[in-house]
């Protein structure tokens, strides 16, 4: 420190107190490559930062954020979403007993079908609050009328950084965190700003569950939280969780009341930095547990047939045949992966796939099972041949 | 009875925070009996109250110290006047909250004492008494009077001495105060009778102590050798924690109103209270462990760890 300087000069501008004296330095990195962006799901949700998943009541949030947790200490999803970052998590469930957290959490495990060492990982690595009956206030009101951080965010904040690796965090719901007015759109915009703030400053990606009008549209767009839309401003990414409607049903064929119930919709809204395919909806199935699994719904009013790969699926399996051998379906898949029809995926995902080039080779009658779980192409009827230019 | 700060009485008493590391307590405490004494409590039914409602902290509430503040709510409420207390306004931080202890700690040089030791701009001799010497000799001139002795020992001439002399017989410690004295008698700051050694009888405005008790020793080091603080030396405790004494000559400060300002405000209020210090440490007289004295109850000796001549960064 030099003798005439301002005795806190230097101190100030290493703290960036005066953020005008601090602008990025890009002459310092003209030759350096930025680094990749951390995700805590790959190319859907960034790991430390803010996120909101917006839904009406029945939408299966709360069981979104329990599953992200329950993701974030296993590393792996129950749909074909890949978690790049694993650690602890942490859940402040404010509408939950501690009877209800514990349930859902052994279903949660029961519906994942958990070794008993995945679930002692998820019970050590999962720290849930279940809140119910207390005043759980992270922005409190100050007598000026504005929003403060409360002690228990401070709190909150050092709990999390105790925990050093805890990699996800939900709160929910958002309403039940603030002194503010769900119509203000200042104290919304705060409230966005204090879950993106926990996530800065813990490193964890923290997600808040907020309702969604009842009215909400068949097209989905963003800002679509209750109240003031300006609590999604301040994240970085918003999700929002409906059900399926009656239209879609009849689309994907499906007649029976209670299975489309069970299937909901994710879908990212706004996401900075989200490539384009993050926006692609997810389908999910809630089980009989509640617990959400990737859905196989289809859209398709025309059936187009096989396409080429599935073509390419087919002439593999024609070729493990021609021994006389009949593989199993675990046996084609792996071979599809190994010759890369079937790209790098999760294995769920890669069963899917599989699962969609059978069913519409089998539909369009180019296969068949001779017995369960094994599979061979249909012999070729008298004056017919299968053309694999023809896709 | 005045029902309107009987109505904020009832709603502060549950929300005192725990004391210690700057929740400001004592403060809170304050506003507490304030509204106490105006709504026409008495001292006793406000004590009970305030004992009974101050959570546990770091820091332990004395008894004393809850009587001292009905003590001076009732001095000045007590004729039913209001009077404004001096300090119920906390300047907020201005530090963004980005910064907190981690995130410093983290970019750190140093996590060990020998690394600190190593990196000292004055090689730090091994012996603890010459250990002792040195930081004298380098912190203070030799004519400056400071107190030597236990926290509860009083000011007389056999504490308080020239810096000469305790480094020729040696400062019995465990403490000593942070800045030269005046050797004057001063009233104390609460007002409760006089003194040699309260901060009314610093003469000399040239160090403050900072330290951060809750924090792992390593983080401590790793934290004081990435901040940018003009630090003098760093003194191991004996215990856990680190004490630095900042070099605060540059603030050119001559009185305790302009210590308040520039210390406990504009450095401890605004920008070290992000980092959670022991807030009682940011008074002109505070008493601070002294090196090359063994402290029996943690069976260690109270170290240098790094000394410089002027206060630079770490």
């Amino acid at each position: 420190m030099s003798e005439n300087a301002e005795p806190l000069e230097e101190f100030d501008k290493q703290m960036g107190v005066n953020i005008w004296d601090n602008p990025l330095d890009l002459p310092a990195l003209f030759h350096k490559k930025p680094p990749d962006i951390e995700w805590f799901i790959k190319d859907v949700l960034i790991a430390g930062r803010g996120a909101v998943t917006s839904g009406i009541g029945g939408s299966s949030k709360s069981t979104l954020i329990r599953l992200l947790a329950v993701g974030a200490v296993l590393g792996r999803l129950l749909w074909d979403w890949t978690v790049c970052k694993t650690g602890r998590a942490l859940l402040v469930m404010t509408e939950d007993t501690a009877d209800e957290a514990f349930r859902s959490i052994y279903y949660t495990c029961k519906a994942m079908g958990l070794t008993d060492d995945e679930k002692r990982k998820v019970y050590e690595g999962l720290k849930i609050y279940p809140l119910a009956g207390e005043d759980v206030i992270l922005l409190k009101k100050s007598t000026k009328n504005t929003l403060e951080n409360s002690p228990l965010f401070e709190s909150l904040v050092k709990k999390i950084q105790s925990m050093g690796d805890c990699v996800f965090c939900g709160l929910d719901p958002a309403l039940s965190l603030t002194d503010g007015d769900e119509l203000d759109q200042g104290h919304q915009r705060r409230l966005g700003k204090m879950c993106d703030n926990l996530a800065v400053l813990t490193g964890s990606t923290v997600m808040l569950v907020a309702h969604a009008p009842k009215n909400s549209k068949d097209e989905i767009t963003s800002h679509n939280s209750r109240g003031g839309g300006a609590l999604v401003d301040a994240v970085r990414t918003e999700f929002v969780m409906r059900t399926m409607t009656p239209k879609e049903a009849k689309s994907a064929k499906i007649i029976d009341q209670e299975e489309r119930q069970r299937h909901v919709q994710l879908v990212a809204v706004k996401g900075n930095f989200l490539p384009p395919a993050a926006y692609a909806p997810v389908w999910l199935r809630r089980d009989d547990y509640g617990v959400m699994h990737g859905a196989d719904v289809s859209f398709d009013d025309t059936d187009m047939g096989p396409c080429a790969s599935d073509m390419e699926a087919f002439k593999v399996l024609s070729e493990m045949c021609e021994n006389g051998t009949k593989p199993r379906l675990i046996e084609w898949r792996k071979k599809l992966i190994e010759v890369g029809i079937i790209g790098n995926a999760a294995t769920k995902t890669q069963e899917t796939i599989m699962e969609r080039i059978k069913n519409r080779l089998y539909d369009n009658g180019l296969i068949r099972s001779p017995k369960r779980g094994y599979w061979e192409p249909d012999p070729v009827q008298p004056g017919g041949t299968h053309d694999f230019n023809d896709a | 009875m005045n029902d309107y700060h009987l109505k904020l009485y009832r709603e502060k008493l549950p929300q005192i925070p725990p004391a210690g590391c700057g929740n400001n307590t004592h403060c809170f405490l304050m506003t507490v009996a304030n509204h106490g004494i105006l709504a026409g409590l008495s001292g006793q039914e406000v004590y009970d109250d305030i004992r009974r409602s101050t959570p546990r902290g770091s820091r332990t509430v004395a008894d004393k110290e809850i009587q001292e503040t009905i003590d001076n709510a009732i001095e000045f409420h007590g004729n039913g006047q209001s009077k404004p207390y001096k300090k119920t306004q906390v300047a907020s931080c201005i530090i963004p909250e980005k910064n907190t202890f981690s995130t410093i700690s983290a970019t750190g040089k140093y996590s060990t004492e020998d690394e600190l030791k190593a990196a000292s701009p004055i090689p730090i001799p091994d012996d603890p008494v010459a250990q002792q010497r040195l930081f004298l000799e380098t912190v203070f001139l030799p004519d400056d009077l400071v107190f030597s002795g236990e926290k509860v020992w009083p000011g007389t001439p056999q504490t308080i001495k020239p810096v000469c002399e305790w480094t020729l017989s040696g400062a019995p410690g465990p403490l000593i105060s942070s800045n030269p004295l005046s050797g004057l008698m001063a009233p104390k700051k609460d007002g409760s009778g006089m003194t040699y050694r309260g901060d009314n009888c610093v003469k000399y405005f040239r160090n403050a102590i900072v330290e951060f008790d809750n924090q792992p020793f390593e983080d401590q080091v790793r934290f004081w050798s990435a901040i940018k603080l003009p630090v003098k030396a760093l003194v191991h405790s004996g215990g856990k924690s680190l004490h630095a004494w900042l070099d605060v000559s540059s603030f050119k400060i001559n009185n305790i109103a302009q210590w308040e300002k520039e210390i406990e405000v504009e450095l401890y209020e605004k920008r070290l209270v992000r980092f959670q210090p022991d807030m009682s440490c940011s008074t002109p007289a505070h008493l601070t462990r002294i090196p090359g004295v063994f402290r029996k109850e943690k069976d260690q000796w109270q170290r240098l760890l790094w000394l410089s001549d002027r206060g630079i960064n770490v």
